[in-house]
């Protein structure tokens, strides 16, 4: 590898490449181990790489991707909003009640609800809301709650796999990459249709058909009264015609000539807007203060210090050596570095953290362009990446942030769900999940 | 005014002691809470009413989604054989971490601003690093309903 091109002045002359080999693989080595929070980390490792001298400040602040940090944002602001109106839980109590509260039909209806507002929403703030209704409704038809946690973990990851907003691996990939909210529709919600069914088919075979419930349990959760959980109508309306508004801005953003960050943060402006309205100055104050409150800040400045983490090795050449190296490995063959891409991403995102991975592998894909003969070659690998990510979270219990919220539910409520007993039913069936991606990534893309 | 003569002695809770003779404390002398001390009596936590029918009835999710509940709800059945189990408990799980603590010379307003920081109904009050008793916002609305307000009613009406 020659570093002599690189126009780094690092402290004491050391060699860039290896400072930021170091930086890099310290700071990914601490936040693996969950000793120190991701975001201190990242911010320390982002602000070492300035520092130290392996990139400038304005290189830093240029690998920032303000793109996906808008769309994150933006999301989380409208979601804070939307999730006080209890239109969420109204649709996961409305949905148990059209089946008769019989047992599988309440896990199939609580599965699909959690896919679909893992598609529109994140997978942390959906599993938030459905998991203290499927502790409630299976308290009720007293039925033990882990099959049903244990599909919603499934459903969340899975659903948040179909969209561009539906998990951050899928934002980032799209930014870089210019890839849009239909491109993913297109391209990654169908697949993920098909592995929703087989996975309920699975778990039926697993639990569904033993399920029972009496017919009195069944008839407590008719008297569930959803209406109940809106808690305010007006809101209610104001949330879905913003989210209505911000879902039809991604779709036509390319007529739109609009990028995924400014349609989000516009719908979060407008909703606060609108929700704020009827209120004197200090009381929006007050609830603009409260509303960014909820913004996960912890996720972007872990996003902030990863990006300048990750463009140091950039800048230095490590990752297009890498990208070599694999390249070497596959034999420039693209269709084996696709499912490579795939089955790595899903076998180390059931493990870490897939944020910190994909950061990684996205500028590592991105200069493969000219091994495959252009960009727009390396499609295929974009959604193997984005699949692998994602659906490689429902590995294990520590695979996505929501299934530690589920199992923290879980456990709270008196059913601990224990790290071995979920991998062992969870990693053969993300297994599953890959296989049937790669059949689709072979079929369609290669 | 202090909130010394608004005070309520109470016996204090020791570990082991079960959940019965916890509320029976608790009900005899109508407080809401009492310490738990050391064989040295000094204050090592606290047991409340609310949070042991809390942790012991009420879990999360039923708190969180409490408006859309029906009539009949599973927990109603067998309360009985529940509740004997839940008093028949050591209070050891139910041990809160021992909270902001007044002395007996301090002003009335002063306890009701630490209640109202502390989102609590109760105080309890420490001379010298020793347990003395409980002040209640009930005990001070009953001290403000002894005071004699014709004077001010008359000038008002």
């Amino acid at each position: 590898m020659d570093s002599h091109h690189i126009s780094s002045s690092v402290i004491f002359d050391w060699n860039p490449l290896w400072v930021s080999v170091v930086l890099f693989l310290v700071s990914y080595a601490v936040i693996i181990t969950e000793k120190v929070n991701r975001a201190i980390v990242a911010l320390l490792g982002g602000a070492l790489m300035i520092t130290l001298g392996v990139v400038s400040q304005q290189q830093a602040i240029l690998a920032i991707d303000f793109n996906t940090l808008g769309l994150l944002i933006g999301m989380m602001v409208i979601v804070a909003i939307t999730r006080r109106c209890g239109v969420f839980q109204f649709v996961a109590i409305w949905s148990a009640k059209r089946v008769g509260a019989n047992p599988w039909g309440v896990l199939v209806m609580l599965s699909v609800v959690t896919a679909v507002f893992s598609a529109l929403l994140d997978n942390v703030t959906t599993v938030l809301l459905i998991a203290p209704v499927t502790l409630l409704i299976t308290q009720e038809l007293d039925i033990h709650p882990y099959p049903y946690l244990f599909a919603e973990i499934f459903a969340s990851n899975i659903g948040g796999t179909a969209t561009l907003i539906g998990d951050p691996p899928n934002m980032m990939i799209g930014s870089a990459v210019g890839l849009s909210f239909n491109d993913f529709l297109i391209n990654t919600a169908p697949i993920t249709l098909v592995i929703l069914f087989v996975i309920m088919i699975i778990i039926y075979f697993i639990w569904g058909r033993q399920m029972q419930a009496s017919v009195e349990s069944q008839a407590r959760i008719m008297q569930f009264n959803e209406q109940k959980a809106i808690t305010d109508k007006t809101l209610l309306k104001q949330s879905l015609f913003v989210l209505s508004l911000v879902i039809f801005g991604f779709i036509f953003s390319h007529a739109l000539h609009l990028e995924p960050a400014t349609i989000a943060m516009f719908g979060a402006a407008l909703l606060l807007l609108l929700s704020n309205f009827k209120f004197d100055q200090e009381k929006q104050t007050e609830n603009v203060h409260h509303t960014f409150g909820e913004v996960e800040w912890v996720t972007i400045f872990f996003f902030v210090g990863l990006f300048i983490v990750v463009h140091g090795i950039e800048h230095t050449g490590v990752l297009d050596y890498l990208a070599g190296w694999v390249i070497d490995l596959t034999q420039g063959d693209l269709s084996i570095t696709a499912l490579a891409i795939l089955w790595v991403s899903a076998i180390a995102s059931a493990l870490v953290d897939n944020i910190p991975f994909v950061a990684t592998m996205i500028p590592m894909i991105k200069s493969m362009a000219a091994t495959f003969g252009g960009e727009e070659m390396l499609l295929p690998l974009w959604w193997s990446l984005a699949l692998g990510a994602c659906l490689g979270g429902n590995g294990s219990l520590i695979g996505a942030s929501a299934n530690l919220i589920v199992a923290g539910f879980a456990e709270r409520s008196g059913h601990r769900i224990s790290f071995l007993k979920f991998l062992a039913i969870a990693f053969p069936l993300m297994i599953i999940t890959i296989m049937v991606a790669s059949v689709y990534i072979y079929w369609r893309y290669l | 005014m202090n909130v010394k003569p608004l005070m309520i002695s109470t016996k204090v809770a020791t570990k082991g002691m079960l959940v019965k003779q916890f509320f029976l404390a608790c009900s005899e002398v109508a407080v809401p809470a009492i310490p738990v001390c050391n064989r040295q009596g000094q204050m090592v936590g606290e047991l409340s009413l609310q949070h042991i029918i809390k942790m012991s009835c009420l879990p999360d999710y039923m708190v969180e989604l409490s408006s859309v509940l029906g009539e009949q709800l599973s927990c109603l059945q067998n309360v009985e054989a529940k509740a004997s189990q839940v008093l028949a408990n050591p209070v050891d799980a139910y041990i809160a971490p021992v909270p902001e603590v007044i002395s007996s010379n301090s002003p009335v307003m002063k306890a009701l601003a630490i209640m109202e920081r502390n989102k609590t109904s109760y105080l309890f009050i420490v001379d010298n690093g020793k347990y003395q008793g409980v002040v209640t916002v009930q005990a001070i609305v009953n001290w403000i309903l002894t005071m004699d307000t014709s004077k001010v009613c008359q000038m008002v009406n």
